[in-house]
């Protein structure tokens, strides 16, 4: 009688906890996605907002966001102050070593400079760090593979076509070098005729 | 035998009939083929032909809109209700009804909905307390007579392919009686014209004109920067056309041009005159239109200095900023979009939302 009537009851209190986990989740969702939070929004300094996310890289429609983020607040952005300090942040961003500096850290861009060399140099530095993360990729592979023909307790069968990746492994290994060092040719190349 | 006397004669007869047949197929393809450029020419339409039928359309368009809000009328307000003023046209239509209590009642149709009528207006042409005592029934209205009168400005040379922007019935002190009047834009000389005609017949009515004008004289250039001067074009556009929704709004140094949602144009000038234009066509149209009140008209000059900071353009790009305010032709939200005229195409825009904050931009 009494497992009869606890079972519907612990269903319920899982549910319940169920849907509060994916309330939590939801808000801790919507709080990640907020670009500012909604408590600071009444001291923003809009200038200074606007320098931060010119520094970044951001596209002008990032005070979208901030006006989504502060709506609850009832705080609208001033938008002017905002576009005045993102234009000094933009100006700091778009100096040609930064494009070389941001694409090997693998950021994006969001074509925000009117220089066109800087988005050349930037996609030239980002195909330089993909290339550079694809060899790192196939030599992490390899010494996977590697390790497990060392271990003794692979059967013989497997370490047999363990063998045989590694040997795809080294073939791929060969040509993303290639692409490395044309990659990094490349970019040397713009650097030069840049001056950057 | 007389099977071989009937059947050589037979023989020879359908064989007769059969080279007579394809003598004639082939004659007759030869003719048809040595006719048929010389049909192609006689049958190709001409452009005028072609606004003609299309005029006879947009006709037709008008008289089936009628004929819905004819019976939106009576639906709502049961029978046969008493009407003041009513205007139509392809795409909206409005009524100043007189209620049987003497009220009179606002109403706005456009497509299958009826619209807010607020910041609209349909005044009748006597005042209103002539209009009430002049209130007509709606069925007094025949689409008959409308049509005949169609027929007959049509029929004139160099009518058929005007177009009708509006129609309208109401009491007309000229004339002391119920006239309807069409408001005509001419596809050959490009004037518009008001045409009185009776409701219950068609035939014209001659309404004693107003005093002549004053020779026309080169108006005086009023201004070197239409930007800084809606107020004044908006104010003009609301005196010759009182309720019409706005469609799309085009701004910049030199020009103004409206667009309603009836696709009527006007076109604001340097000299501060207001002309009416050509009608709109295209398919870049929402036909619910807007209205003047759903923009920030304050947050104009501020624009083009924040799409040249959104957009990163030079400073000296301000000054070039041309504005197109409309809303997409599946009647999307309406943006105002800030363009930098002195680019090639592309041109760098900025889109703003109508109370003027930044949307997004082209760069």
């Amino acid at each position: 009688m009494i497992c009869r009537t606890s079972a519907p009851r612990l269903a319920t209190l899982r549910a319940r906890l169920a849907a509060m986990a994916a309330l939590v989740a939801v808000a801790y969702a919507l709080a990640g996605c907020a670009t500012i939070p909604e408590d600071r929004c009444p001291s923003v300094d809009w200038t200074a907002q606007g320098v931060q996310d010119g520094r970044a890289g951001h596209a002008s429609d990032r005070l979208v966001k901030h006006r989504e983020a502060c709506a609850g607040a009832r705080i609208a952005p001033d938008e002017r102050a905002w576009l005045e300090g993102r234009r000094v942040g933009l100006a700091e961003y778009c100096r040609l070593p930064e494009a070389v500096d941001h694409g090997l850290a693998g950021r994006g861009y969001a074509g925000v400079c009117n220089d066109p060399r800087y988005g050349r140099l930037h996609a030239a530095a980002r195909r330089v760090r993909d290339s550079r993360a694809k060899v790192t990729g196939i030599e992490r592979d390899i010494a996977e593979r590697r390790r497990d023909i060392a271990d003794g307790n692979t059967s013989d069968i497997r370490r047999d076509i363990l063998r045989g990746q590694v040997r795809d492994l080294e073939g791929q290994r060969l040509r993303a070098r290639d692409a490395r060092g044309d990659a990094e040719r490349a970019l040397d190349a713009l650097r030069r005729e840049f001056g950057a | 035998m007389s099977a071989n006397r009937t059947s050589v004669p037979a023989g020879a007869a359908r064989r007769a009939a059969i080279i007579a047949l394809r003598i004639g197929l082939v004659a007759a393809g030869g003719a048809a083929l040595y006719a048929a450029p010389m049909l192609a020419v006689a049958q190709s339409p001409s452009v005028a032909e072609i606004q003609a039928r299309e005029a006879r359309n947009a006709d037709a368009r008008i008289l089936a809109a009628f004929e819905r809000f004819r019976q939106a009328l009576a639906a709502r307000f049961g029978g046969d209700p008493m009407i003041a003023m009513v205007e139509f046209g392809e795409s909206e239509a409005a009524a100043q009804v007189v209620r049987p209590d003497g009220a009179r009642e606002f109403v706005i149709r456009q497509g299958e909905r009826w619209m807010g009528t607020e910041n609209r207006k349909l005044e009748p042409w006597a005042g209103w307390t002539a209009a009430a005592a002049h209130a007509f029934r709606l069925s007094s209205i025949k689409s008959a007579a409308i049509r005949t009168w169609l027929d007959g400005w049509r029929s004139v040379p160099g009518q058929a392919t005007d177009f009708v922007m509006k129609i309208e019935f109401g009491y007309d002190p000229a004339v002391a009686k119920v006239v309807g009047k069409a408001r005509v834009g001419s596809m050959t000389t490009g004037r518009i014209a008001y045409v009185a005609f009776d409701p219950s017949g068609g035939q014209p009515v001659t309404v004693a004109a107003a005093p002549p004008p004053p020779a026309p004289k080169a108006a005086p250039r009023r201004s070197d920067d239409l930007r800084r001067d809606f107020a004044v074009a908006l104010a003009a556009l609301r005196k010759v056309a009182p309720a019409g929704r706005l469609g799309a709004v085009r701004i910049d140094r030199r020009e103004i041009e409206f667009t309603m949602a009836d696709r009527s144009t006007w076109r604001f000038d340097a000299t501060h005159t207001l002309k009416a234009g050509p009608r709109y066509d295209g398919s870049f149209l929402c036909e619910q239109g807007w209205m003047e009140t759903d923009v920030d008209w304050s947050k104009l000059a501020e624009l083009p200095r924040n799409g040249v900071l959104a957009a990163g353009l030079d400073d000296e790009d301000e000054a070039h900023a041309r504005f197109v305010v409309d809303r997409p032709r599946d009647c999307g939200g309406l943006a105002i979009e800030v363009i930098y005229a002195n680019y090639k195409t592309p041109q760098p825009w900025v889109r703003f939302d109508p109370r003027g904050q930044l949307l997004r931009s082209s760069r």
